[in-house]
């Protein structure tokens, strides 16, 4: 006897659907109540440490799907991130908060179109390399232009609101943007990605449209980060360009990898991870670095699949619980 | 003139450490961003015992060994047991950049932030070449030509050339890999810690100092070719020449940008590199 | 006593990808052995388990050289105590030259023995050997582990992507190699027509399990060979399904 523990999908709809069930939904509904109820359970230090991570999780969901479902490795994220960031700045003037935030979001998926090209020929780390060196571009052009990024001062940002306003705002962006890279993931685009990933000569042979998806994915990824930009800035009030050094993207790659490469649960995780452990540790100082260096080595070294293979693990376990 | 020695000058170092970047690249599939910091800690154990012992030769080697000798380590404990678990190629540069973090935080917490000088292998003028030009070309090329004969005419270089080929095939043919391996992050952070002490004089020292010729030799390695050890050579100098160049005439802002740039122009040109083969994919 | 004793090993992925279910087996010495089976079977799997080329595996039972266990050591070990493989790919390095290729497992200018059975060789020493052609780089592979002068050779699918005239002189080859050198042999091959005219005793696995062992004249005509002879045939079972199917929620 083997306990039905898995509804089976029997068409691509039912796998495309984000709420397949009664306990889906539950679990849905019982996680958003708990999401809402951050702001009243939690100190102001840690509610600013959740938005940080909630922010930081757009733009590690963002570059996963590049990174993760596309196979294409990139070092552009800081420059996407400071690119929307201080579009943002700059526009949030002129148009308003939410309008703003979507903009930056559009010019970041421009740029990240631009920087698509050359990975229509470029592999692995000659690709690594030439999207490092646009973060590196981005950073030294604001540097050295006190017009964009306002000079030794930093750039200020308007507020938005209390630290609780600024946590719904992040929240709602975080849901729409889960729930939409769900759906791409799931759609017969992210399928195409994931078919790039693994054979990309197969995958032209299966019609898929190299030229088109590799540059759609690149967009994508970057209307992701260049928002996720934009709230950064909300979230910060201030901005200045040592915030986008490539350091950055080297930290918001560890996220991906520890959270799990190419799965969407996991860019959650691996952003709760990159953001909170070092706040765990913040009273040791110099220490940080080197605890938080051990902790990835280790879960790095224990978790080959990153923290996601652990949840599905976990989660395997209790459905077969009274089995095995 | 001047732009052009120093460009060779930076070129060589950056040859030096991307050489070990590509070691590392051939033999692992792993890009090893703690090369540079390994590399550091080697200078700076270096610089300590040039305190206490007041003999720079000396202390640059065994700094050098020092560094080699933690690589090796870090390889035999981590990586290859990492390697051993199932962890992908990404995952194992993951924790090379867990480990730079570690090592600098270590060398702060031992050797403190603040800069530090570094004395020179040789003041003055050898005709009309700086000294230390002179002492960097002969370094470097006696370390290129030193490589170039263990790994293309020893047997154990030939063993280097098969583990970067075919992994299991060589472990089926008795050779160690394990054993292998560690020699060649150790030589590789050998060579790359005798680059920190060479170019350390130019820069002041600090756990950073090696980040960015790091970064542009990473670059000079990837223009030239991550397959070919001649393109690597080459890419590097390239870059050290066109970073100088630039620097010196146009705008010194500019000029990491502008390495990026022309590495852009190289890549979009030849995606495989100068001197690399052409990537081909097997359906 | 048999040189090679394998005791009712198991191999699992994924820890949950059962692909030997207790595989037993053993080796003469001087002998040649075959084993046969359709794609799938868990043949590859078998050679690289007994030359420890997966990590960990086999998680149970045990192998047994020449007395000693080699069961879950390290491939590098396993190849000098003198059980060599080669394997499915052949393993040939190819941006080096055929000397190159040869000096790794210790050839020096002396050993001239290796042309005798390998003429090609001689004449291409000096060749990249990605320009060989598949034959040959077949003959340089196998070249190479003679030239350890190992005790046990295993040969994971020799004829694959051989054209079938090439195979009958690589089969003819292995043929004089255990005569000449008494060089003992387990062949995996899918290819029963040729490897069961060779063989002196055979076994046929089937989904992880040996299902038939023989003499090679019980081999030759055995129903279940000549099934084999027109193609694989993977009966889907009940449990390889649901198996199937845990793998893919992965």
């Amino acid at each position: 006897m083997i306990k039905k523990t898995v509804r089976m999908k029997t068409d691509y709809l039912d796998d495309y659907r984000l709420i397949a069930d009664l306990p889906a939904l539950v679990f849905f509904a019982l996680v958003t109540v708990v999401f809402i109820s951050i702001p009243f359970l939690f100190s102001e230090l840690w509610l600013s440490v959740i938005t940080h991570i909630a922010l930081y999780s757009i733009a590690v969901l963002g570059q996963n799907l590049l990174i993760g479902y596309t196979g294409l490795i990139s070092f552009g994220q800081a420059g996407f991130l400071a690119i929307g960031a201080y579009t943002f700045a700059h526009s949030v003037h002129i148009l308003g908060f939410i309008p703003s935030i979507f903009i930056s979001g559009l010019i970041a998926s421009v740029f990240g179109v631009i920087v698509g090209f050359p990975s229509l020929r470029l592999k692995g780390p000659y690709l690594a390399i030439a999207t490092l060196g646009f973060s590196v571009v981005v950073f030294q052009v604001l540097q050295n232009t006190p017009a964009i990024s306002g000079g030794r001062m930093g750039l200020s940002v308007p507020s938005f609101g209390s630290k609780a306003e600024i946590f719904y705002l992040v929240l709602a962006f975080c849901y729409l943007f889960y729930i939409a890279g769900y759906k791409i993931v799931k759609s017969s685009i992210g399928k195409s990605f994931s078919a790039i990933r693994d054979s990309e000569v197969a995958a032209e042979t299966l019609g898929i449209n190299i030229v088109k998806m590799k540059l759609l994915s690149f967009a994508i990824s970057s209307f992701y980060t260049g928002v996720a930009g934009a709230l950064y800035a909300i979230y910060m009030k201030y901005l200045e360009p040592n915030m986008f050094f490539i350091t950055e993207s080297i930290l918001m790659f560890s996220a991906i990898v520890i959270g799990g490469i190419g799965s969407v649960l996991g860019s959650i995780l691996g952003s709760i991870f990159v953001i909170a452990v070092p706040q765990f540790f913040v009273g040791m100082k110099e220490l940080v670095p080197i605890i938080f260096g051990i902790v990835i080595v280790l879960v790095v070294m224990f978790e080959p699949l990153g923290l996601y293979g652990r949840w599905i693990k976990i989660k395997l376990y209790f459905m077969n619980l009274p089995f095995r | 003139m001047d732009y052009l020695i120093s460009g060779l000058q930076v070129g060589l170092i950056y040859v030096l450490l991307s050489f070990g970047i590509f070691l590392i690249y051939r033999t692992t599939r792993i890009l090893n961003f703690a090369h540079g910091d390994i590399a550091t800690l080697g200078t700076f154990i270096a610089l300590t015992l040039h305190q206490k012992t007041e003999n720079l030769l000396i202390s640059v080697v065994v700094g050098a060994f020092c560094s080699g000798v933690v690589s090796m380590l870090f390889y035999r404990f981590i990586i290859y047991e990492g390697e051993r678990r199932g962890v992908n190629p990404l995952g194992l540069t993951i924790i090379t950049i867990a480990f730079a973090y570690i090592l600098q935080s270590f060398e702060i917490v031992i050797w403190g932030a603040e800069p530090k000088d570094f004395p020179s292998l040789a003041y003055g003028r050898f005709f009309i070449f700086p000294a230390q030009f002179v002492v960097i070309l002969l370094v470097s090329l006696f370390l290129m030509l030193g490589m170039y004969f263990i790994t293309m005419k020893t047997n154990f270089g030939i063993q280097i050339r098969a583990i970067s080929q075919n992994r299991e095939a060589s472990a089926t043919l008795g050779i160690s890999v394990k054993k292998v391996v560690s020699f060649v992050w150790f030589i590789a952070s050998f060579i790359g810690a005798i680059a920190g002490s060479l170019i350390a004089p130019l820069y002041f020292v600090d756990q950073f100092f090696l980040f960015d010729p790091f970064v542009k030799s990473f670059i000079g390695a990837v223009v030239g070719g991550l397959d070919n050890p001649f393109g690597v050579v080459i890419g590097s100098i390239i870059v050290g020449l066109a970073e100088n160049i630039f620097g010196g005439y146009i705008s010194i802002k500019f000029k990491t940008a502008f390495v990026f740039f022309i590495a852009l122009v190289f890549l979009l040109i030849k995606p495989e590199g100068l001197l690399g083969r052409e990537i081909k994919e097997r359906v | 006593m048999p040189i090679l004793e394998v005791k009712n090993i198991e191999t699992v992925y994924y820890d949950r990808l059962y692909v030997l279910k207790g595989v037993s087996l053993e080796i003469n010495q001087g002998e040649i052995r075959v084993v046969l089976g359709p794609n799938g079977a868990g043949k590859t799997t078998l050679a690289k388990s007994i030359s420890g080329l997966i990590k960990d595996q086999p998680r149970k039972g045990d192998i047994i050289f020449e007395g000693r266990s080699i069961a879950r050591k390290e491939a590098e070990k396993i190849s000098s105590m003198g059980l060599v493989l080669v394997p499915e790919d052949r393993g040939v390095f190819p941006e080096l030259t055929v000397e190159e290729n040869l000096k790794l497992s210790g050839w020096t200018k002396k050993d001239t023995w290796v042309f005798d059975l390998f003429p090609n060789l001689y004449q291409k020493l000096q060749e990249i050997s990605n320009h060989l052609s598949g034959g040959e780089q077949q003959m340089l592979a196998i070249a190479r582990a003679i030239i350890k002068k190992p005790k046990l050779l295993i040969l994971d699918e020799p004829s694959l992507g051989l054209s079938p005239k090439l195979t009958n002189e690589l089969f003819k080859t292995l043929k004089r190699l255990n005569e000449e050198l008494k060089t003992t042999m387990l062949i995996v091959e899918q290819n029963a027509r040729v490897s069961v005219e060779i063989c002196h005793y055979g076994y046929v696995m089937e989904n992880g399990k040996m299902v038939f062992e023989g003499k090679a004249d019980d081999l030759k005509d055995n129903e279940l060979i000549k099934e084999l002879y027109l193609g694989g045939s993977v009966k889907k079972t009940e449990k390889g399904w649901k198996l199937y199917k845990t793998r893919r929620r992965w």
